[in-house]
């Protein structure tokens, strides 16, 4: 899935909005996703506590309906160079077609 | 530690909630700078450009922890190649995140090869290197460049 292993902007729906107040001050949050499964998105809590690492952190469950849109940074596989299979092309050379006067 | 005479390439990285951890509490210098597109989507979604350089520094501190982590696989590849006798050479290493696996491309005195390791058999190598780990590496480098003949010789 995507979203694992990344940090996510995620816009609340409405009905996110009601069930998540309190949690956000705002309607959009980024948060790590530590995982998805058919519940929703298991994120990190963000705290505005300066936070340590691998000091213990709180999973919230954002259920799927909870959010409107996400977004995420995203860069996609680099395509593997692939080296030529070997055809090669003997005695065969094509001219380049001779376009015809217009009119 | 000596430099690799290989190139590691990261793509589809993800990160750890450590890096997430270490983003959170980096100071507002050791933030990236947004381009144009990171600002305008920040703009669009109601969040601060400093929380979203946040977030691309978890995605930076991913990436430099991946290659490091190439690094070390790559350099146990290495060590099973010096062993071959022949001008084997490992060129790079590729992380395939969505594939789950490394690519070593390896110059043989014939032609490149494409070798693919496993993740599991990566992480294995890298965090735990035990006799076994790398004997299943051997084994699949050897077999894959065709040196089956070495199985068992090579210590």
């Amino acid at each position: 899935m995507i979203l694992e292993g990344r940090v996510a902007r995620f816009r609340l729906s409405a009905e996110g909005e009601v069930a998540l107040k309190g949690f956000f001050e705002k309607p959009t949050v980024s948060a790590f996703v530590e995982c998805v499964d058919e519940l929703g998105a298991w994120i990190h809590l963000p705290s505005k506590k300066r936070m340590r690492v691998g000091q213990p952190s709180i999973l919230l469950l954002l259920k799927w309906n909870y959010f409107s849109t996400a977004v995420l940074d995203y860069e996609p596989e680099r395509p593997v160079t692939r080296e030529p299979i070997g055809f090669k092309i003997h005695g065969i050379r094509r001219e380049p077609a001779k376009q015809k006067p217009r009119g | 530690m000596a430099t690799p005479h290989f190139d590691v390439f990261i793509s589809g990285a993800t990160s750890s909630v450590g890096d997430w951890q270490k983003a959170m509490s980096a100071r507002k210098a050791e933030l990236p700078k947004l381009n144009q597109e990171q600002k305008e989507v920040a703009r669009k979604m109601g969040i601060s450009e400093e929380e979203f350089a946040r977030g691309v520094l978890v995605t930076q501190y991913g990436e430099n922890r991946q290659r490091e982590r190439g690094q070390s696989l790559g350099r146990q590849i290495e060590e099973i190649l010096s062993g071959l006798g022949e001008p084997y050479r490992l060129e790079a290493l590729i992380r395939e995140g969505v594939k789950l696996r490394w690519v070593a491309r390896i110059i043989t005195p014939h032609e490149a090869k494409n070798i693919a390791i496993g993740q599991e058999l990566a992480d294995d190598i890298i965090d735990s290197c035990t006799v076994q780990d790398l004997d299943l590496l051997r084994v699949l480098i050897l077999e894959s460049l065709n040196r089956k003949d070495l199985i068992g010789s090579l210590q």
